[in-house]
């Protein structure tokens, strides 16, 4: 039990009395001769190494990158990374150090924070480093995938005496490119490009029996084979497609190029897919049903919370531009534009929250069966799961479907005569995306907003004001400031960090008239224009998706155990990571609300 | 934080309970370094009231409303809010403490510092409010570069406002460092310094805000403070003024003087001066105009200005009958002269002596914090507003041309908050022993000099040029400056000569007229391409100050 081990150096100063009797009985000392190689290249190393006296070389390679001396801490870094791939470390000058297990140091990052932070420097490379990992499990993840986790076409059959013309508009008719042809026992398959080059190249007959165009030397793939093999199998026969069977060579149906590429990019073109082809209400719900599982997946996968986003808004606007063109006549379609606001038309709404649309209509057309159409739109969105907008923004509030000049004059009252409930609307209204119909009406809308918006700072300021409605839950010593509830101590992430980003980007957005509506992007524009300093912006912007992710984690938790979600996670269940990653992210809120506070003077209000 | 607030009220009504039923014994304390012995009981009711006061602001300037949804705060603020806030902004301990004791030196001739700092309200309510939250601009410097060139604009603007708020901190300085001597017996020097660093740790860790919550609790307290004193004195006259002056005759080393003019003021050019200053200065405080920006809009302006005119006018009548109060009470009372029959604390001490006086040491601990918290929300809100002229006017628009990012502003003001409370704490030391009133007077002959004119002018005269602006309001700031030094006031006082190369106390007269005149001169004498556009560019200012509507083109998008 060595008594003088050193604990006034770092990372050793920040422990606790109890701490450093953790690691004064932990520690061993060890000698090692000159040459001797302490920690191998390829073998992970089991302890944290301090040295006593003599010289350790570390070693990149043949070179040498940095010497150890007495009191050096090594491999910190390998240790904690846990990664094989590190530098090697060899004596030196024979060398005496003090030994501590990889256990020990471990379970003191989890527990003491400052200790932890010497191996975690700051919140960039810390959230960097956690996303590194997460890709690493995602390729993993690509790697693990089967046949049957990717998008196969449903086979459908044609006899081979069917004639060329029954074939082709069979495929148009299934939507499909390659169709199964039987022919008694055997099977083949039978692609539009064969088709084509059959009549055009060949000029055969419609009337051809397409069994002589098929293929019967057929490529298939198991079910349960791992997807990158079906990959591999493509390319060494040059062919864009397989034919899946399962485990009785029985044909499932199809597996195309474009689908499994991407699938392997983003797993979302399944769904993207299946949503064009649905027809029918029913089939709208079953896709929109597993898109909460898509962004299960992906996030447990470890997908950054940005693409999930992404991804998911653009679903979400194909699923209502799809459900829009199914309920819609030809005049309304025509005659109005379908727009998303709120966190719907800045691309962060992940799991499906609320209704936030209106429509934009012509002026001076009289649209019949409008009333109608929105009230089965909303009820719609209802049923895939979206529900009603508790501020009632909606195509079914006539605040929200009116024409054009109705739009122009509600944005002027808006804007000249700035109110609480005006400035919520603008709000909601400056995130506005058009989804469907003639998205020119939301351009002229929205232009005329920029033109009635003058240089009157005291209308910024009285918009940005609610950025500071809410207390930041970081105390003065840096904890965290939780509600009491009955299910443990939570932390409303909205209120505390998200909404104050959106908000305070938002305003700064409004008054520099930027007309991207997604928080990053408009963070990236206002970083563009020196309102925003560099480091600043990739810190928001970090801290931003970190809580957007923590969010997600716990309304999927909920989700997962059917309890509705809120905008609340449970302090208790983050680890003492997400902890730390949380505190940081909410320093970081505080410093975006000091300079928005600075910036529209609102320590005056 | 309801809760702290609410025990600390409770805490404090029950301290004050339990010390009127004590016995008078063990009141006051012998210590070290004073040689007279402390009121024990005031410096406790002066810590209880303190605390609460500051908890209530503290509470009354939460940002987060529990309960509220995330847009019920917009919409701005309503015109007696912000009166009131306006009031508290302006009623400074100057007014309070300065007038009183003005009143309590020389009698009837104090009251022109009442009427002054209130004949300058009528102006900002018809020149100022409305037009400024139409244009919706924060400083006069906002407005001023409208249309004029924003570099030497703000320059300009910056050195006017970083002088009127080193005079007005200098005035709160010397109120609370003598309150403070006062109370504890601490020797000046140790006061304003200890004074200065507690105002810089309030302004840092207050998070920068001078918010009009605070200024409203700060102005009630003061009012309701003020109110007590003046009933205070009326109950023992039996509410009969005429007793009163008859006693204050007799009791003033003056006699019948004290109720005709010319105690203070005698000659005519002093009284236009001081005029000129007090009626024209109100629409140059910077810390003042900065209260338009919160507003909805331009009639809750006008209304805020009416609302804080009544309030402060209704205040001047109190501190006057105070004043009046203090001559009864408190001039042939031996308690308050020390041995060389000077009076304890200085000439801006009459105004606690009374409280001391009428509710005994109870009152004196009340009133003393009142007034310290009074100094403080001042001290705010003039901090921001001079952090705000070195960060944004001269350190990002004029040193970086506009390169700047906001987080090295907010860097740099933080920094300036720091800066100005060191020179506020030298400047204090410097004028130990000047009537506070007077030292603000001082600010406002500069506001009047430097700032009035470029934004009256910028508001209504077209041929306004940069130049103009620049030239004449810096002549202005500098000739106000230079007759100050040259005045009575520091050259004869503070350097210690004999006689002063200025013979007037008071410089707005001159440098008033020297600002227009320059303005005037320099602009009309500009042919310059870029004077003939900021001409052009007056009528879309106009349109939008008088009505608020015109759109801004010259952002591109």
């Amino acid at each position: 039990m060595p008594k003088s081990f050193n604990f006034s150096d770092p990372p050793f100063d920040c422990l606790t009395p109890a701490e450093q009797e953790l690691v004064r009985s932990s520690l061993d000392i060890a000698f090692f001769a000159e040459g001797e190689q302490i920690i191998g290249t390829d073998v992970p190393s089991e302890h944290l190494y301090v040295v006593i006296k003599g010289y350790v070389e570390e070693r990149d390679g043949e070179d040498v990158v940095a010497i150890c001396g007495p009191d050096d801490v090594f491999d910190a870094r390998g240790l904690v990374m846990g990664d094989a791939s590190h530098n090697s470390f060899v004596v030196r000058e024979e060398a005496i150090c003090y030994v501590l297990p990889k256990s020990v140091v471990l379970d003191l990052t989890k527990a003491n924070a400052a200790y932890g932070a010497y191996f975690y420097q700051d919140l960039s490379q810390k959230l960097s480093r956690l996303s590194e990992r997460s890709r690493a499990r995602e390729l993993n993840w690509l790697m693990m995938a089967r046949v049957r986790d990717a998008y196969i076409h449903p086979a459908y059959y044609v006899e081979a005496t069917d004639t060329v013309r029954t074939a082709g508009r069979e495929m148009r008719d299934r939507k499909v490119n390659a169709l199964i042809v039987r022919n008694g026992a055997r099977s083949g398959i039978v692609t539009g490009m064969n088709l084509t080059k059959a009549l055009v190249l060949d000029e055969q007959p419609l009337t051809a029996p397409i069994g002589d165009f098929a293929h019967f030397d057929l490529v298939t793939v198991r079910a349960d084979e791992f997807l990158y093999n079906a990959l591999i199998l493509m390319t060494r026969h040059s062919i864009r497609r397989v034919v899946v069977v399962d485990e009785d060579d029985q044909i499932i149906g199809t597996l195309d190029e474009i689908d499994l590429l991407s699938f392997l990019s983003s797993h979302s073109h399944l769904i993207s897919v299946q949503l064009e082809r649905a027809h029918t209400l029913d089939e709208m719900k079953a896709v929109s049903a597993r898109m909460d599982e898509l962004v299960a997946s992906l996030h447990v996968q470890g997908v950054k919370i940005q693409f999930i986003a992404d991804l998911v808004t653009e679903l979400n606007r194909k699923l209502m531009a799809k459900l829009f063109h199914h309920l819609a006549t030809p005049e309304i379609v025509e005659n109005t534009c379908l727009v998303v606001m709120g966190s719907e038309g800045r691309g962060e709404q992940i799991l499906r929250t609320d209704q936030d649309n209106g429509l934009i209509l012509r002026d001076g057309v009289e649209i019949p069966g409008l009333e109608e159409f929105c009230g089965c739109f909303s009820q719609g969105l209802l049923e895939f799961g979206y529900p009603p907008c508790p501020g009632n923004v909606m195509v079914t509030n006539p605040e929200w479907t009116r024409p054009l000049s109705g739009f122009r004059q509600e944005i002027y009252q808006w804007i000249r005569k700035p109110s609480g409930p005006g400035n919520l609307n603008l709000a909601i209204f400056y995130d506005a995306i058009a989804v469907a119909g003639d998205a020119s009406l939301l351009d002229t809308a929205k232009s005329y907003m920029f033109d009635l918006l003058a240089d009157n700072d005291a209308f910024y300021a009285h918009f940005a004001r609610t950025t500071e409605a809410f207390q930041t839950p970081l105390g003065l010593f840096f904890n965290l400031i939780v509600q009491r509830g009955d299910e443990g101590d939570m932390v409303d992430l909205k209120k505390g960090g998200i909404f104050p980003i959106v908000h305070g980007i938002r305003s700064l957005a409004l008054q520099q008239r930027l007309k991207e509506t997604g928080t990053i992007a408009r963070i990236g524009r206002l970083r563009g224009q020196g309102i925003i300093d560099r480091a600043l912006a990739e810190e928001l912007i970090e801290a931003f998706n970190f809580m957007m992710g923590l969010r997600l984690k716990s309304r999927l938790a909920r989700i997962a155990v059917r309890k509705p979600y809120d905008n609340l996670v449970n302090a208790d269940d983050l680890s003492t990571v997400e902890r730390d990653l949380l505190k940081d992210a909410l320093y970081v809120v505080k410093r975006a609300k000091d300079l928005v506070r600075h910036h529209f003077h609102l320590g005056l209000f | 934080m309801t809760g702290r607030s609410l025990r600390a009220f409770a805490l404090s009504s029950g301290l004050s309970a339990l010390l009127i039923a004590a016995p008078a014994q063990a009141r006051t304390i012998q210590v070290p370094w004073s040689d007279r012995p402390l009121d024990l009981r005031a410096i406790i009711v002066f810590f209880v009231v303190l605390l609460a006061a500051l908890a209530v602001t503290h509470w009354a300037s939460r940002r987060s409303r529990s309960a509220a949804d995330f847009y019920a705060s917009g919409g701005g603020i309503m015109g007696l809010q912000n009166g009131l806030a306006i009031a508290g902004d302006f009623m400074s301990a100057a007014s309070f403490l300065g007038i009183a004791g003005l009143v309590f030196a020389v009698g009837f001739d104090g009251l022109i510092y009442s009427v002054g700092f209130l004949a300058g309200w009528p102006i900002v309510l018809f020149l100022v409010a409305e037009r400024l939250r139409n244009l919706g601009k924060y400083t006069f410097a906002d407005v001023a570069s409208y249309r004029l060139r924003q570099v030497p604009v703000r320059c300009l603007s910056a050195c006017g406002s970083l002088t009127v708020v080193a005079f007005y901190l200098i005035a709160q300085m010397v109120g609370a460092g003598k309150l403070i001597e006062l109370l504890f017996g601490l020797p000046y020097e140790g006061a304003v310094g200890a004074v200065g660093i507690l105002m810089i740790i309030y302004v840092m860790f207050g998070g920068m805000v001078a918010t009009t919550s605070v200024q409203v609790v700060k102005a009630v307290l003061l009012l309701s403070g003020a109110t007590f004193m003046a009933a205070a004195v009326l109950w023992l006259v039996r509410f009969d003024l005429d007793a009163l002056f008859g006693r204050a005759i007799a009791a003033h080393p003056h006699g019948a003087g004290i109720v005709a003019p010319g105690g203070l003021v005698s000659d005519p050019v002093s009284a236009i001066s001081l005029g000129v200053a007090l009626m024209f200065g109100t629409a140059g405080l910077p810390h003042i105009l900065m209260r338009f920006f919160t507003v909805s809009d331009a009639r809750q302006a006008r209304r805020s200005v009416v609302f804080a005119t009544s309030f402060i006018g209704y205040f001047y009548i109190l501190t006057f009958i105070i004043g009046f109060g203090a001559i009864v009470l408190v001039t042939n009372n031996p308690a308050f002269y020390d041995a060389a029959a000077r009076l304890i604390g200085g000439g801006n001490m009459p105004a606690l002596h009374l409280a001391n006086a009428t509710g005994g040491s109870l009152f004196l601990g009340f009133i003393a914090a009142v007034a310290l918290a009074t100094i403080l929300a001042v001290v705010a809100g003039l901090t921001l507003a001079g952090a705000f002229a070195i960060s944004h006017d001269l350190y990002a628009s004029v040193l970086r041309r506009g390169q700047a990012t906001r987080r090295e502003e907010l860097r740099i003001s933080r920094f300036a908050t720091v800066a100005l409370g060191l020179v506020a704490i030298g400047l204090g030391l410097v004028f130990e022993d000047q009537n506070i009133a007077f030292m603000v007077g001082l600010a406002f002959a500069v506001a009047a000099s430097a700032n009035f004119p470029v934004l009256f002018l910028a508001m209504f005269w077209r041929r306004l040029t940069t130049r103009g602006a620049v030239y004449g309001g810096f002549l202005g700031l500098g000739t106000a400056i230079v007759l100050v030094i040259l005045s009575p006031t520091v050259w004869v006082s503070v350097f210690g000569n004999a006689q002063a190369i200025f013979p007037y106390q008071y410089p707005a007269l001159f440098s008033v007229a020297v600002a227009f005149l320059g303005i005037w001169v320099f602009s009309i004498t500009d042919r310059s391409a870029a004077a003939a556009a900021e001409a052009r560019a007056f009528e879309a200012q106009f349109l939008r100050s008088e009505t608020g509507i015109g759109a801004d083109g010259a952002v591109s998008y």
